[in-house]
C-alpha cells in the first residue's frame, strides 16, 4: 500500500503582497522501503513541504488546496484536526536542528518515554524501559537516558529523535535536513542510523537537503524543487547524470564545480 | 551558568525577612506587649520607651502592638490581591496565548484596553463605589491588576508554544493537554514566580496607598497604611508614628524584590 500520496498541494503566505505562493500543485508519492530525496535551492519551499505534511505550518502560511494521504488517512485543508490522530503515528517529522528540537528541562530519557507513552499508550514504566531501550540501540551511552540536552553533542541529540522513531514504529519518517551542524563523522553515523531504522521498520523515508553529495549514496529517487513545483523527479543516479532540468543542471554543475575544486586541491 | 551565590544569599535574606514578618504577625496576639486597641489617654505620644518599645500614637496606644498585629491584615491583603489578579490574569492570558490566532487578537485588545485605564485611579474609583473595607480593597486591587498579567502571561505562552522543542514534540505525536502541561508549563512558571515576587511588593503598596486614602482597612483595626495616615497629623512631634510602618513596608517590599531577584537567577537552566 502507497504510504504517502499528496496530490495538487497548495501553500500559500497571504502576508505578502501580493500573496506568496510557495507551493503551487505538488504532488509526491512514496511506497514502503522507498527512499525520496528533496532537494533544491533556499527558498524553493523544502521545509514547507515537510510541514506541510505533518500539518505544522508555521503561520502565516497557509495550506490552501489538494490533499494528503497517509496511510489510510485523508487529510485536506479544514480538516487539520486529524493531524493530532497522525502525527507519531503514521507520520514522523525528524526536526531541521537538533540544537532546540528538544526539551531543555527535561531528560533525554523522560523524553523519548513521553512520546511512547502517548503514542503507544505505555505505561510510565514501560516507557521508561522501552525508552532507554531505543537509546542504546541507537548507540548513546547509558548515561543519556539522564541526561539533559544541553549534555549531549549535535549527532547524540539527533539519534535521540531517532531512537523516538525507532520507539514509534512509525512508517514515514520525513526528515529536514537531519545531519546540519554536524561534523563529517557524526553525519555519517546519524545517516547510516537513520537507513538502518527506515530498513527495519521497512518505512518510506523522506529525505529533505540541499546536499547532493549526502542525497547521492542515501536516497532511490531523487526529486528537485523550484519555486514551489517539483521540476524534475527520477532515480538518483540517472537525475544527477544526466540532469534535464535547467535547475537540475544548475545544481549538478554545482556540485561538479566543488569537487573539481576540492580534486584541485584549492579551497573550496 | 553557576547559580550566582549573591542572588542567593539575597533571596535567602528576603525569604528571612518576609518569613519573620509572617511568623510575628501570626504570633502577635502573645508577643505584643499591650492590646493593640486600648488607648492609654495619659501617655499619648510618647517616644520610644522601655513600656512602649515604639512609642504611642495620638490616642496613647502600643505602635509597636499595632504595627505586630497589623502585619498579617496588610500582609494577607496584598498576598489576596497578588494571587487574586494572577489568578484572573492567568485564565485570560492563557485562554489567549493558546487560543487560535482571530480569538487571541480579539482577546489582545480587551487585555490592551483594560490595560489604558490608569490602574491606581481606576482601583480608588472601584474601591470608593464599594464600601470601604479592606476586602473591597483587594477586590478592586485584584480587578485592576488582572491585565498586565493576562498580557504578559499571553506573550510567554506565545513564545513558549512556538519554541522549536515544542512544534518537534508535536511532530513526534504528543499532544493537548501533555503539550501544555510538561512542555509550556515548565517553561512559564518560573518567570511567573519572579514576576509574582515583584508583583506582591508592588500590592503591599497599593494596599497601604489605599488605607491611606481611607479606602481599606477601617479604624480601629490595626493596618500599615492606616497608621500612616494615623500619623500624619503628628508628624512634627511624634516622627516615630510614621516610621515604623513606612520601615516594615519598605523591609517586606524590599524582601519581596530579593527573592525576586533571586528567583530569576534560578529561573533559567543551562541550555535555555
Amino acid at each position: 500500500m502507497t504510504l504517502l500520496r499528496a496530490a495538487g498541494l497548495e501553500v500559500v503566505d497571504p502576508s505578502r503582497i501580493p500573496p506568496r505562493i510557495v507551493l503551487r500543485g505538488l504532488c509526491l508519492e512514496l511506497e514502503p522501503g522507498e527512499r525520496l530525496g528533496i532537494t533544491g535551492p533556499s527558498g524553493a519551499g523544502k521545509s514547507t513541504l515537510a510541514c506541510t505534511l505533518t500539518g505544522l505550518l508555521p503561520p502565516p502560511l497557509e495550506w490552501r488546496g489538494g490533499m494528503i494521504r497517509i496511510g489510510r488517512h485523508r487529510l485536506a485543508p479544514g480538516r487539520e484536526r486529524l493531524w493530532d490522530t497522525v502525527r507519531g503515528r503514521d507520520i514522523l517529522l525528524l526536526f531541521q536542528s537538533v540544537g532546540t528540537a528538544l526539551h531543555p528541562q527535561m531528560t533525554v530519557g523522560r523524553q523519548v518515554a513521553e512520546a511512547l507513552e502517548e503514542v503507544l499508550g505505555l505505561s510510565r514504566r514501560e516507557s521508561h524501559r522501552e525508552a532507554a531501550r531505543r537509546l542504546e540501540e541507537v548507540g548513546l551511552p547509558s548515561f543519556a537516558v539522564q541526561a539533559y540536552p544541553y549534555q549531549l553533542s549535535g549527532g547524540m541529540r539527533q539519534r535521540v529523535l531517532i531512537a523516538i522513531a525507532l520507539g514509534l514504529r512509525c512508517r514515514l519518517l520525513v526528515a529536514d535536513e537531519p545531519t546540519s551542524g554536524l561534523d563529517p563523522i557524526a553525519r555519517a553515523e546519524v545517516l547510516s542510523l537513520l537507513l538502518g531504522a527506515v530498513r527495519a521498520l521497512n518505512a518510506g523515508l523522506l529525505l529533505i537537503s540541499h546536499d547532493l553529495r549526502l542525497l547521492r549514496g542515501t536516497v532511490d529517487t531523487l526529486a528537485v524543487l523550484e519555486e514551489g513545483t517539483l521540476v524534475e523527479t527520477g532515480p538518483a543516479g540517472l537525475l544527477l547524470s544526466a540532469p534535464r532540468h535547467p535547475q537540475t543542471r544548475r545544481l549538478v554543475e554545482a556540485l561538479a564545480d566543488l569537487e573539481r575544486q576540492a580534486n584541485a586541491g584549492s579551497p573550496a | 551558568m553557576p547559580f550566582d551565590r549573591t542572588a542567593r544569599n539575597m533571596g535567602i535574606c528576603g525569604a528571612a525577612v518576609l518569613a519573620a514578618f509572617l511568623v510575628s504577625g501570626v504570633l502577635a496576639p502573645w508577643i505584643s506587649p499591650h492590646d493593640p486597641y486600648r488607648g492609654h489617654l495619659a501617655r499619648r505620644l510618647e517616644p520610644p520607651s522601655a513600656s512602649f518599645p515604639l512609642g504611642t500614637d495620638a490616642l496613647g496606644r502600643c505602635v509597636v502592638s499595632r504595627l505586630l498585629h497589623g502585619t498579617l491584615v496588610s500582609l494577607g491583603a496584598a498576598l489576596a490581591a497578588s494571587a487574586a489578579s494572577f489568578l484572573l490574569g492567568a485564565a485570560v492570558g492563557l485562554a489567549a496565548g493558546l487560543a487560535g490566532p482571530r480569538c487571541s487578537g480579539l482577546l489582545a485588545m480587551g487585555i490592551d484596553a483594560a490595560l489604558a485605564l490608569p490602574a491606581l485611579l481606576l482601583a480608588v474609583a472601584l474601591a470608593g463605589l464599594m464600601s470601604p473595607s479592606l476586602l473591597s480593597v483587594v477586590a478592586a486591587l485584584s480587578l485592576v491588576g488582572w491585565p498586565w498579567w493576562a498580557r504578559w502571561l499571553r506573550a510567554l505562552v506565545l513564545e513558549a508554544r512556538h519554541r522549536e522543542f515544542v512544534h518537534a514534540a508535536v511532530a513526534l505525536g504528543v499532544s493537548g493537554r501533555r503539550i501544555l502541561v510538561r512542555y509550556l508549563l515548565p517553561q512559564i512558571l518560573p518567570p511567573a514566580a519572579v514576576a509574582f515576587a515583584v508583583r506582591t511588593g508592588a500590592m503591599l503598596v497599593a494596599v497601604s496607598g489605599l488605607s491611606y486614602l481611607g479606602l481599606g482597612a477601617q479604624p480601629p483595626q490595626p493596618e500599615w497604611g492606616r497608621m500612616l495616615e494615623e500619623s500624619r497629623l503628628h508628624l512634627g512631634r511624634a516622627p516615630w508614628l510614621m516610621i515604623a510602618p513606612g520601615t516594615a513596608i519598605t523591609l517586606c517590599v524590599a524582601a519581596c524584590q530579593m527573592i525576586a531577584e533571586s528567583l530569576r537567577g534560578r529561573a533559567r537552566p543551562e541550555g535555555v
